[in-house]
């Protein structure tokens, strides 16, 4: 019932057909747009204008290739490219999901450049590029199934972002932020790209799919398994989660957030804020997924994927402290850029924690449910917040939150939007971030029920705490906005930006009354055969065919019609 | 788990021991010319610390890309002549991924030892009211 | 989508538009022209009210069956337990409410228009006041409609919200400051215990809808709960519909805006009591006592208030009183199982005492705010417009047969003297009551010489005033004769629950006195010896009246001080709750401020530690990321042994 692509026999060189490369229109779409940003400049000149052409256009095709391959994939389980060397690249709903996603919240970080910095900016083309390029290694990033892909896209990930976070060369926090970004991100993608080849030692192989049983084959016997074998194995295990963990900026990798997010231009800072931590933590769940299913397959049984709990448990853990730490260091601050910044961490918390359930057989549906949803009202929200702080540094000139004094006279549309979209932080219902974290219980609290473990209680318990906890340094801006003034002038907020921000406010409204059911019934769309959760799909994965890539192009045709 | 760690003290512990034994059985004749870096005659000129300019890692990097394109040039090359045009294409288009970023920065003037302009900005320009007033600035004082 | 679902959305989401434009464009762009949104967007609730009542009468042309429509799923998640649903339930009792309330609403508003424009607080909050019209009439609208519990109670609430906020409209007047406080505070004792009842109805049902809380089955679930249920809901309604002892706040209330006394403090509101009375009828006949307790303090309370009415002077409380009074039928009404006579009374009292006050509203105005009958006299020459269609309305009041009041009073009379005569006779001594002291006011206002405050240029109102009067007029006067038969064929599935208690009440309760004729003749005759008293007592010998009064002595003293339940209330109740509050609030300041001080004091704390690590100095952040994997790798050996060992 698999279609993966491209299986050849050994000793053949693999060769993709067009069919194959179809799947990855997007994704090539993409570099299209890109190489159309760096020679497009050079003709028809560099102003923001003509950019903004060329990145429209290229996101139009996106969005359109996209939907062509969601009308291919969606129906189907699972396409993807994969040489005989072991799996590369797979395209699943997921990951369709993901690409719309990044093209919507490119959209919305493009109405904010507009509003922000459009009309002063003069490398318009460079950030573009930038940007686009850390778009394709994050849509990469949830693509991926080989460990040598998940490094490479990482990196396709990180290296645009040190340049956008020093973008403004003439800012100095902007370009100390972005020297503490490179090294800490270049020291986490060497302990990563470390334990990458320490696992490629002890398993033989790049392959997330083969991996997986022999680790359930380790655990199994681990009384029998060398202990050096074993620390050797904790140790890469761990150094790979480093790498993710710092995209994700879990606890104790997240020291860079803050400092990176104060000093990057704001723009950048709401384009880290979600889009990085998104597909690191989309990453770490597929990889748990596919790990979990592969354990399946492998026929160890269910108890197998038991033991891939050791994992589970030290993500509950990190979820745990980061969603603590996160809430407890927003208290003081007084930038709100980095107040933000402390919330997306928290954010991130919380969102780990579905990386500790996961691995839940019985979950795992309502789990992949749940990231859709909060992903994108976390988008919404993010967007919405970092939105309106942009426009008061931009009339203010800083993200002190004594700028923010007043802002309910000053500016009241701003405001209102603003305080619609921390309250939707909180998680106060009826708005968008109350559902997704009403997801999240829901999750957390099946896991539990499934599992009856007391330590899913106690996660499921923490989170609320958390979200209590949370409340406070939100509330301290609302009440700065509304129920604090000293008759500062008022505020001319560019429309734009009011628009985008009320549009987010309004829809994180929607999303928590009237749209509830229909997002619900959409969402199943995006999360149905996700890879590895139904582990008879690796099975036949791991069994190559011996066929030629010629024969395979009409098989595989064949298959997805009759899916 | 033990054999491990026997590995780490033993590695610690072999560089440990022949700087010890070194130390133990070298004469030591302190003289300021030994102490010197580089102990061969060469007198040093001023501080090891000093700022390179920008310019020549821009260009080290050019060189880089190419000559890691160099190396996967040379396995393409061997097995070109058996699979034929299924080569030929990924790289064609491999080398215009990194052929047009080339582009790109040749024409910004990146690799113009003296830069040209016309590339990225680094300066805001003067406006034009800005230059008016400066040169109604420039009439006054003359 | 079916347009029984496309009007019942429009009904709900036209006010809200109309709020919320005249409440964000209102201040800058509309201005004085934000009457026009809201007026537009309750008049087009009321078309489609209208065309929902044409739409399910064709639907159901034989059975009234209630259409239970899901609007949407707010937090479900599957199971059984749906209790987060958004769903409206059709049926003729909702249908009869929303007509009513979205007709009266279109008329008040219209005459809004102007009253606010040219009051003595000339343009100040014209755009708040309409949008908080707006808001009432959505929040009344959902309560009606509402399919569930959850949905009555979030209406019930918000309506009580926006009468808050429209009797504080002055809010730098210190008794419309305290007359909001006090409604608020009053309703707050009466929802504690509506929430306590819809709160055990959920933990004994696991559901809140109607469909299956209201079904055989949820009142079998209910089980022994069902009466004491009953009784919490009646708490509810005691205090929104204002009935003894929590009427207190209704009198008050007439500090806000008049259109706003007419529209929520007689018409519509604190009607919501009623009609969640007559909504729950299955869960409050489940026991014969409860539907006594409900028809006496009804009874009581229409007495009571009536004899309160008989001495004020404030045109607008006399109303007030009145409306308590008329409220109190209503529960006899639904006491006595003659629900269908309530809600009748509810529509026919709503058309009557909007006109009323409305028309005390035309009367004010042309007074420049005063409204105490002992400063004017004689009005009617000068108010001519205003004067008749207030008599029409006090007619109907009164019970003069043919007109509206008289066809509704006269039901509830007719079954409560069969099933409590007792009640029934006071309720009958209260009609007569009611014809007088409605008359005693019309007489003193509009009759007898011309009397005027000093220095008020009286001039009758203009049309966008006299309109809704009159269109009132004519549904005071003829809402009851069209409708004395169709209404309560229309509820008839309504009264299922109230007709089989009835049927099974012990032999002997129902006493078969008197005849339908015999009862309308006797309503009839009370109110025209009522309005004839008056006509005698304030007209033809003024004198007289002044002798009544003195020689009723003490009597007179209690009743003119409302028999001091305000005083008693204040010794009670308020003072010991004061002091109560008292110890509340140095408990709260010390020990709860000091333990939220201390809730928040741990993260400041945490934070401020945390604060001292995050200072940008990449060393340190090096090596706390070292050490933070450190105890990583820690945490999964221990995991790992644990497993093991678990294995």
């Amino acid at each position: 019932m698999i279609n993966i692509l491209g299986q050849v026999a050994e000793g053949q060189i693999w060769q993709p057909t067009l069919t194959e490369l179809s799947y990855f229109a997007p994704e090539l779409v993409l570099v299209a747009t890109l190489l159309l940003l760096l020679i497009g400049p050079l003709i028809a000149g560099r102003g923001s204008g003509a950019t903004l052409v060329m990145v429209v256009v290229g996101m139009v095709a996106a969005v359109v290739a996209n939907l062509l391959v969601m009308n291919q994939v969606v129906t189907g389980p699972v396409s993807g490219l994969a040489p005989a060397a072991g799996h590369m690249l797979l395209v699943d709903n997921f990951s369709i999901f993901f690409k719309f996603f990044l093209l919507l919240f490119l959209l919305g970080v493009t109405v904010l450049w507009m509003v922000g910095s459009a009309a002063t900016e003069r490398n318009a083309p460079e950030f573009y590029i930038l940007l686009l390029g850390s778009m394709l290694g994050m849509s990469l990033m949830v693509s991926t199934m080989n460990l040598l892909l998940m490094v490479m896209a990482i990196e396709l990930a990180s290296l645009p972002s040190y340049a956008l976070v020093a973008f403004d060369k003439r800012n100095r926090p902007g370009a100390e932020a972005a020297i503490k970004y490179v090294i800490f991100g270049g020291t986490c993608a060497a302990i990563m790209m470390y334990g990458v080849s320490l696992l490629f030692g002890v398993f033989g192989t790049l392959d997330f799919t083969r991996i997986a049983p022999q680790l359930v084959e380790i655990f199994e016997n681990l009384a029998q398994v060398p202990a050096s074998k074993l620390a050797l194995l904790g140790l890469a295990l761990l150094a790979m989660g480093a790498g993710i963990a710092f995209k994700i900026s879990a606890v104790p990798f997240h020291f860079w957030c803050p400092d990176v997010f104060q000093g990057a231009k704001i723009e950048v800072t709401t384009w880290l804020s979600v889009a990085s931590k998104a597909a690191g933590l989309c990453l770490l769940l597929r990889l748990l997924q596919v790990l979990a299913g592969s354990a399946h397959a492998s026929g160890h049984g269910f108890s197998a994927a038991f033991y891939l709990q050791v994992v589970t448990g030290v993500v509950a853990v990190v979820a745990a402290v980061t969603c603590l730490l996160g809430n407890l260091a927003a208290y003081r601050q007084q930038s709100v850029k980095r107040l933000l910044a402390y919330s997306s961490i928290a954010h991130a918390g919380y969102m780990l924690m579905l990386g500790a359930i996961v691995l839940t057989g019985d979950v795992t549906q309502l789990v992949w449910q749940t990231v859709v949803i909060y992903l994108v009202m976390y988008l919404l929200m993010n967007l919405g917040a970092f939105g309106a702080t942009a426009l008061v540094i931009g009339q203010t000139g800083s993200d002190q939150l004594e700028n923010f004094t007043g802002l309910g006279r000053r500016a009241p549309a701003l405001a209102a939007g603003l305080a619609i979209c921390l309250f939707s932080l909180v998680g106060i219902p009826p708005l968008g971030g109350f559902i997704a974290k009403w997801w999240l219980l829901w999750a957390l609290g099946q896991a539990a029920m499934q599992q009856m473990h007391w330590w899913l209680w106690a996660l499921l318990l923490w989170a609320s705490f958390n979200t209590l906890l949370s409340l406070f340094y939100y509330l301290r801006v609302i009440r700065q906005m509304y129920l604090v003034n000293d008759d500062r002038p008022g505020l001319k907020v560019p429309a734009g930006g009011v628009v985008l921000i009320n549009v987010c406010a309004l829809l994180l409204l929607l999303s928590g009354t009237l749209l509830v059911n229909p997002i619900r019934q959409k969402v199943g769309r995006y999360t149905d055969h996700i890879f590895g959760q139904s582990p008879a799909s690796i099975v036949q994965v791991n069994q190559p065919q011996n066929i030629s890539g010629n024969q395979l192009d009409g098989r595989s045709r064949e298959r997805i019609d009759t899916q | 788990m033990y054999g491990l760690m026997l590995i780490l003290v033993v590695g610690f512990l072999m560089a440990f021991v022949v700087l010890v034994i070194g130390k133990l059985v070298r004469p030591a004749v302190s003289h300021p010319e030994k102490d010197t870096p580089y102990e061969c005659g060469e007198p040093p000129v001023g501080s090891s610390w000093v700022q390179y300019d920008l310019r020549f890692y821009t260009v080290a990097l050019v060189f880089i890309v190419f000559d890691v394109e160099i190396v996967l040039l040379w396995p393409w090359a061997v097995v070109y002549k058996e699979i034929g045009l299924a080569a030929f294409w990924p790289f064609l288009i491999f080398f215009l991924l990194i052929a047009i970023p080339f582009i790109y920065e040749w024409k910004c003037g990146y690799l113009e030892w003296v830069r040209g302009s016309g590339g990225q900005a680094d300066e805001p320009p003067v406006t034009s009211t800005e230059s008016r007033r400066l040169s109604a600035t420039a009439k006054a004082m003359s | 989508m079916d347009s029984l679902q496309q009007y019942s959305i429009l009904i709900l989401l036209l006010p809200l538009l109309g709020a919320v434009l005249a409440g964000a464009l209102g201040p800058r762009l509309l201005k004085g022209a934000t009457h026009w949104v809201v007026i537009l967007a309750v008049g087009g609730a009321a078309y489609c009210a209208y065309q929902l009542f044409e739409v399910y009468t064709h639907l159901a042309v034989h059975t009234h069956e209630p259409v239970q429509l899901v609007i949407y799923d707010w937090i479900g998640m599957g199971g059984p337990t749906s209790w987060l649903t958004v769903n409206f339930r059709i049926d003729p009792l909702a249908l009869v409410m929303l007509l009513t309330v979205t007709f009266i609403a279109t008329w008040i508003v219209v005459y809004a228009r102007d009253y606010m424009r040219h009051h003595h607080h000339p343009e100040r909050g014209y755009e708040r006041f309409f949008a908080f019209l707006g808001l009432f009439v959505f929040s009344m609208c959902a309560l009606v409609l509402g399919g569930n519990f959850l949905l009555l109670y979030l209406g019930w609430e918000a309506v009580g919200l926006c009468s808050y906020l429209l009797i504080g409209f002055y809010y730098d007047k210190p008794a419309a400051a305290a007359a909001a406080m006090k409604a608020f505070l009053v309703n707050r004792i009466g929802d504690f215990g509506f929430g306590l009842g819809i709160l055990l109805i959920y933990l004994k049902c696991g559901s809140l809808d109607y469909d299956y809380v209201l079904s055989s089955a949820g009142i079998t679930a209910l089980g022994d709960w069902a009466p004491g249920i009953a009784l919490l809901l009646f708490c509810g309604a005691v205090g929104k519909s204002a009935q003894l002892p929590l009427y207190v706040w209704l009198p008050d209330a007439m500090e806000g805006p008049t259109p706003v006394s007419a529209l929520i403090h007689a018409a519509t509101m604190v009607t919501a009591g009623v009609y969640m009375v007559a909504r729950c009828g299955a869960i409050f006949v489940t026991s014969e006592a409860v539907m006594t307790f409900v028809a006496a303090i009804g009874g009581i309370t229409a007495l009571f208030a009536a004899t309160m009415a008989l001495v004020q002077y404030d045109m607008k409380r006399i109303l007030a009183y009145s409306t308590i009074s008329q409220l109190g039928f209503m529960f006899l009404g639904l006491g006595v199982y003659a629900a269908d006579a309530a809600v009748f009374h509810l529509m026919t009292h709503a058309f009557f005492k909007a006109l009323l006050f409305l028309g005390a509203g035309s009367v004010m105005h042309a007074m420049g705010g005063i409204i105490d009958v002992r400063e004017f006299g004689g009005l009617r020459k000068v108010l001519p417009w205003t004067c008749y269609t207030f008599v029409i309305g006090s007619l109907a009041l009164a019970g003069f047969p043919m007109l509206s009041g008289f066809f509704s009073k006269d039901l509830i009379l007719h079954q409560a003297l069969e099933v409590q005569p007792l009640l029934g006779w006071l309720a009958v001594i209260t009609a007569g009551l009611t014809a007088f002291y409605t008359f005693r006011m019309v007489l003193l206002a509009f009759w007898g010489p011309k009397r005027l405050p000093f220095g008020v240029h009286v001039h009758e109102s203009g049309p966008w005033i006299i309109v809704p009067l009159l269109v009132l007029a004519i549904g005071a006067a003829g809402a009851g004769y069209y409708f004395h038969e169709k209404l309560p064929e229309f509820l008839v599935d309504m009264m299922t629950p109230f007709d089989v208690a009835f049927e099974h009440l012990p032999p002997g309760a129902v006493v078969h006195g008197l005849s339908h004729e015999e009862v309308g003749l006797l309503s009839g005759v009370v109110a025209i010896a009522g309005i004839a008293v008056a006509v005698l007592g304030y007209w033809i010998r003024p004198d007289w009246s002044r002798r009544w009064r003195e020689e009723s002595g003490w009597l007179y003293i209690l009743v003119h001080n409302k028999y001091y339940v305000d005083e008693i209330l204040a010794t009670v109740l308020v003072r010991p709750l004061q002091q109560a509050a008292a110890v509340g609030s140095a408990v709260d300041r010390y020990l709860v401020d000091g333990l939220v001080w201390l809730v928040a004091a741990g993260p400041r704390l945490v934070g401020f530690i945390l604060h001292r690590y995050q200072r940008g100095a990449m060393q340190g952040y090096g090596v706390m990321m070292a050490g933070g994997l450190a105890v990583i790798i820690f945490l999964v050996f221990i995991f790992a042994r644990v497993l093991a060992a678990a294995n």
